[in-house]
């Protein structure tokens, strides 16, 4: 990992993580949603990590949905945090987000039923 | 190798999709770009200004690194300059904010002052001056100056003419305060009847 921790850095690394939660372009705002989604749980506990890395993690773009599992496994290996967890997170912002922007009268909700029902058959 | 070309290897990672790139460019910039920004942009009291401008313009260039073109200067240079761009806009608004607060404020205290005065004037107006007339007549005078108030004549001059003050600045400030006076006696009844 090696982290550069000046104090100033990481004060500054810290607020800007907070910015990046109201930023949908950024993993930051995909861990509010699963913090918003999940009360009582730690996202530390959850990735397995510090302060340190966590807010490195919510500064960096998502990794758009077709390269999702690559690019999340690679960021967990340089940053120290479970790369599986953080995949789980990212899948999970990525369809609440589409359920969030989803304006088809539970279209979609209906469609991802159906899909669980077809799979559960085979 | 030095700051600045690590930082160069790092955009082209970033440029190349390589999202590791992201969080060890702003491990870099960050605290550099905040000072530059800061010592640049005076006037800017409030520092989460600055800082905010600055999270912006790191946030617009990770999301498309292809906006800094390496040839025309450092990346640290070119977020500074976007940075502080942005903290130019916030301090326009905030600027343009204080004004527009400033005059609504000094127009609310024009309209408080000029409401109270039309209340004052009705409450002249309704007043009962059969009933109430007497309690206004105290002084040698007063009772002038209410005639005039009655008819709406109550100038500076028209009083002090009336009641045998010279029209210099001492004499209508006198007649002013003679008026006033009655006007506060008028208040007084006024509230003390409910009108």
């Amino acid at each position: 990992m090696g982290h550069n921790h000046d104090a100033e850095t990481e004060r500054l690394g810290q607020k800007m993580a907070q910015a990046a939660r109201q930023r949908p372009e950024f993993v930051g705002n995909a861990l509010a949603l699963w913090e918003n989604a999940n009360p009582g749980r730690s996202l530390l506990v959850e990735l397995r990590c510090d302060d340190f890395a966590l807010w490195r993690l919510a500064v960096t773009p998502r990794p758009v949905t077709s390269s999702l599992a690559e690019a999340a496994m690679g960021l967990g290996a340089e940053l120290g945090v479970n790369p599986l967890a953080l995949v789980n997170i990212l899948r999970f912002a990525d369809s609440a987000g589409a359920f969030a922007s989803a304006n088809d009268d539970g279209e979609m909700l209906m469609a991802a039923l159906d899909n669980e029902g077809d799979e559960e058959r085979d | 190798m030095s700051n600045q070309d690590e930082l160069l290897s790092l955009h082209g990672r970033l440029l190349a999709g390589d999202l590791r790139a992201s969080p060890k460019i702003v491990e870099r910039t960050l605290a550099p770009l905040v000072a530059i920004v800061t010592r640049d942009i005076a006037g800017l009291s409030d520092c989460q200004d600055i800082e905010q401008a600055c999270f912006d313009a790191l946030f617009d260039y990770l999301v498309d690194p292809g906006r800094y073109n390496s040839k025309r200067g450092s990346l640290v240079t070119y977020l500074a300059a976007v940075a502080k761009g942005k903290a130019m806009t916030v301090r326009r608004g905030n600027q343009r904010r204080t004004q527009l607060e400033t005059n609504y404020s000094v127009e609310e205290h024009a309209e408080r002052e000029r409401a109270e005065e039309e209340g004052e004037e009705k409450a002249l107006d309704r007043l009962d001056w059969d009933r109430f007339g007497g309690e206004l007549v105290k002084d040698p005078g007063d009772a002038e100056i209410v005639a005039l108030i009655k008819v709406g004549a109550h100038t500076e001059v028209a009083v002090a003419k009336a009641i045998g003050l010279k029209i210099d600045s001492a004499g209508l400030a006198a007649a002013a305060r003679r008026v006033e006076r009655i006007r506060g006696r008028a208040r007084r009844i006024a509230g003390r009847n409910d009108i």
